[in-house]
């Protein structure tokens, strides 16, 4: 057999590192120049056209996409998102947003009519609830695009596919955000690390409407409390599951240090409710609410980056003194969507209201 | 007596003799599992512990046991077996009011809506990110607010018909419809990371949501509900008849109806708005109960309420202490419900009137 000629050669090689690697490349010879493709994260090989220019997806990754310098491209979005405060305000184009999803369902008309070049999907595997109507899309030939969002590499490979789905620019935009994300993490290990076990504090990630709903292991909740110095007392159970029904008794027994509630409803039910008050979190008054930004910064899009270091601060206080959160979140806000806040804006983010 | 008229009512008065033995059972097997609820669940207190606790909070001398010990059988167990006991007779006790009511063995508690109103209303509180407390007003008034609709456009399709209670159970499934519409209308506009997971959460159906407090409130709607139908449960004897034979009989049927109607829909608002949608008690207990002692409301009344107790406590033990996660009382009682209901239509209409 004649070997191949070395570029080839090189270039398959470059395409199958890649391709195990879920980053995928342009195909350098297409056979057919309109379109191009994708490996997503489930392996799959998506076929996309070769100008990407309307993409949406049911809810993070529409984050990843304002977040990529061409928010204009996000055009199919979940009616919760088009009515959401801080996507407005970074992108007030999204208003006019097709809104097809909704929850793990969609309009398959309303779709098609809005024309999207890509549409993404978050499929964490069987522990997030799959998309019911996924058969429904890819027999519509819509290219769908699947990413797995529960840890930080995770989270920068979904980024990463996204600015790759989009263009070379978002790509590079992709690319940048990755090395950010790094970095904190890099600044925030660099005091995490040396403490020893001991000092590492019990952490409740409470949700729903009473404070009893929370998330388990491999979800990317425990990979920021655990980034953040702490135990997800969750995970510690053993418990797997993503919105997970907790029971009270067992909060009681894990009596976690310090509870971060998602929403304003939770923090409310555990300061409210006799059943949490010998909890150590709330007999010291540690109970906080997660930022709410453009998305939910303590669930799965890519502001979960500035959750990490939010985190950080809130169970570490001690070990961040010089960290300023506002001026973080500023700072994040205009590179990536554009956006100057004031002072006052971030804080909101920081300090969610109802 | 004559031999005859004795034959004739011999197989009938059969369950009737039960009917002591019976409640005295169900009494000794609540009062039972009452107290063994208080030592079950997932935080580990030995009996010991338990009596040292319940002790202290008696005596008002401190145990010496950690707080959370004390907070565990205080305030998250006892609110916890109560609402089970109280939503479980309620919902059942409604049940079979609504049966006779309609004379239809197929109806239950939330027959004419109750159930999709409340579940509607918790729906637009979460949404409106109304707090605990404000889920449970709303959904009790959205709850109410559909069953009056029922009745509302019941009354305007019965008007020159006779009054059979069928149009009624139609109306009911129609504004159940619509309030369900709603709900997935507030489903379809939630933010799917925070709350929509609520609202399904809410409509699974729990009572890992219940305080002595929301116990307090809703036990006034369901005292002014559940003493009338007790008072008033042998007329129900009367009603399940059918209209005729009531007035016959000298009954203002139609007012009766309209008032056992509310009261039952009391019960059934105050339930729900608290615990959520929990479906099938009102529905199997009832018949569960009149297998039992046969369809003498003065004795299938009382037997129902302690029985649904009796089911939910038992439910709700399963759904707090057998996983580490928390599995929704509605999907439970569905489980037990479906087979059982299955059962009940293989078996026919045995035991029904």
């Amino acid at each position: 057999m004649k070997p191949l000629p070395f570029s080839l050669r090189a270039a398959l090689r470059l395409l199958l590192t890649a391709g195990a690697l879920g980053l995928g490349l342009p195909q350098t010879a297409p056979a057919d120049p309109a379109s191009r493709t994708v490996t997503d994260m489930n392996g799959k090989v998506v076929s996309i056209p070769y100008s990407v220019n309307r993409v949406g997806s049911t809810g993070a990754v529409n984050q990843m996409v304002l977040m990529l310098g061409t928010p204009w491209k996000l055009t199919v979005v979940s009616p919760a998102n088009r009515d959401n405060r801080w996507m407005r305000r970074v992108y007030p184009g999204i208003a006019e947003a097709a809104a097809p999803f909704s929850g793990s369902d969609v309009n398959m008309e309303e779709l098609i009519k809005s024309k999207p070049d890509a549409i993404f999907l978050i499929d964490n595997s069987g522990t997030h609830s799959s998309f019911k109507s996924l058969p429904k899309l890819q027999e519509s030939g819509i290219p769908v695009i699947q990413v797995h969002l529960r840890t930080p590499e995770e989270m920068k490979q979904a980024v990463r596919l996204v600015g790759e789905t989009l263009g070379p620019q978002e790509r590079q935009n992709a690319e940048r955000f990755c090395q950010e994300y790094d970095a904190i993490l890099a600044r925030i290990r660099a005091k995490i690390a040396p403490l020893p076990c001991g000092e590492r504090l019990k952490v409740y990630r409470a949700g729903g409407i009473n404070g009893l709903t929370s998330e388990g292991g491999n979800t990317i909740t425990t990979s920021w409390i655990e980034e953040a110095g702490g135990i997800n007392v969750v995970a510690a159970a053993g418990i797997q599951a993503l919105g997970a029904s907790i029971t009270m008794e067992d909060v009681l027994q894990w009596n976690p240090d310090v509870i971060i509630t998602m929403g304003v409803a939770a923090k409310e039910a555990v300061l409210a409710r006799p059943e949490w008050k010998s909890v150590n979190a709330v007999r010291n008054g540690r109970v906080y609410v997660s930022p709410v930004g453009v998305y939910q910064w303590s669930v799965r899009s890519a502001e979960t980056a500035l959750q990490n270091l939010w985190a950080a601060k809130v169970i570490h206080p001690e070990l961040f003194p010089d960290l300023d959160m506002n001026a973080e979140v500023r700072h994040f806000y205009q590179i990536y969507y554009g956006c100057e806040l004031s002072e006052a804006e971030a804080n909101e983010i920081l300090n969610p209201p109802k | 007596m004559q031999p005859t008229e004795e034959s004739l009512q011999a197989p009938k008065k059969l369950p009737e003799e039960n009917s002591a033995l019976v409640l005295f059972v169900l009494i000794a097997l609540l009062l039972a599992l009452f107290a063994a609820s208080f030592a079950w669940g997932r935080y580990p207190i030995s009996l010991g512990q338990l009596f040292r606790v319940i002790e202290a909070k008696i005596t008002g001398v401190p145990s010496g046991l950690p707080a959370a010990m004390e907070s565990v059988v205080f305030n998250i167990r006892m609110p916890r077996i109560f609402a089970a006991l109280l939503i479980g007779s309620a919902l059942s006790v409604a049940g079979s009011t609504y049966q006779g009511l309609f004379r239809n063995p197929m109806v239950s508690s939330d027959i004419l809506g109750a159930s999709s109103g409340a579940g509607f209303g918790a729906a637009a509180a979460i949404l409106l990110s109304l707090g605990l407390t404000g889920i449970q007003v709303s959904s009790f008034i959205c709850s109410l607010a559909a069953v009056v609709l029922t009745l509302l456009v019941g009354s305007i399709v019965e008007r020159d018909g006779r009054s059979s209670g069928l149009s009624l159970v139609l109306t009911g499934m129609v504004v159940s419809t619509l309030f369900s519409s709603f709900i997935a209308i507030s489903k379809y506009v939630a933010d799917p990371e925070e709350k929509l997971p609520a609202i399904t959460f809410w409509l699974m159906g729990g009572l890992s949501s219940v305080g002595a407090r929301d116990l307090r409130i809703a036990l006034i709607p369901m005292a002014i509900g559940f003493v009338p139908i007790l008072l008033l449960r042998w007329k129900l004897n009367v009603l399940s008849f059918g209209d005729e034979e009531a007035r016959a009989l000298g009954l203002e049927t139609s007012r009766l109806r309209i008032f056992l109607i509310v009261c039952s829909t009391l019960l059934t608002a105050a339930s729900v708005s608290i615990s959520g949608m929990i479906g099938w008690v009102g529905l199997i207990v009832p018949h569960l109960a009149r297998m039992l002692v046969g369809p003498n409301y003065s004795i299938l009344l009382p037997v129902s309420a302690l029985l649904g107790g009796l089911f939910l406590l038992i439910v709700d033990n399963v759904a707090r202490c057998a996983f580490a996660v928390e599995v929704p009382i509605g999907i439970l009682t569905s489980i037990i419900g479906a087979p059982f209901f299955v059962y009940l239509l293989v078996k026919g209409k045995k035991g029904w009137t």
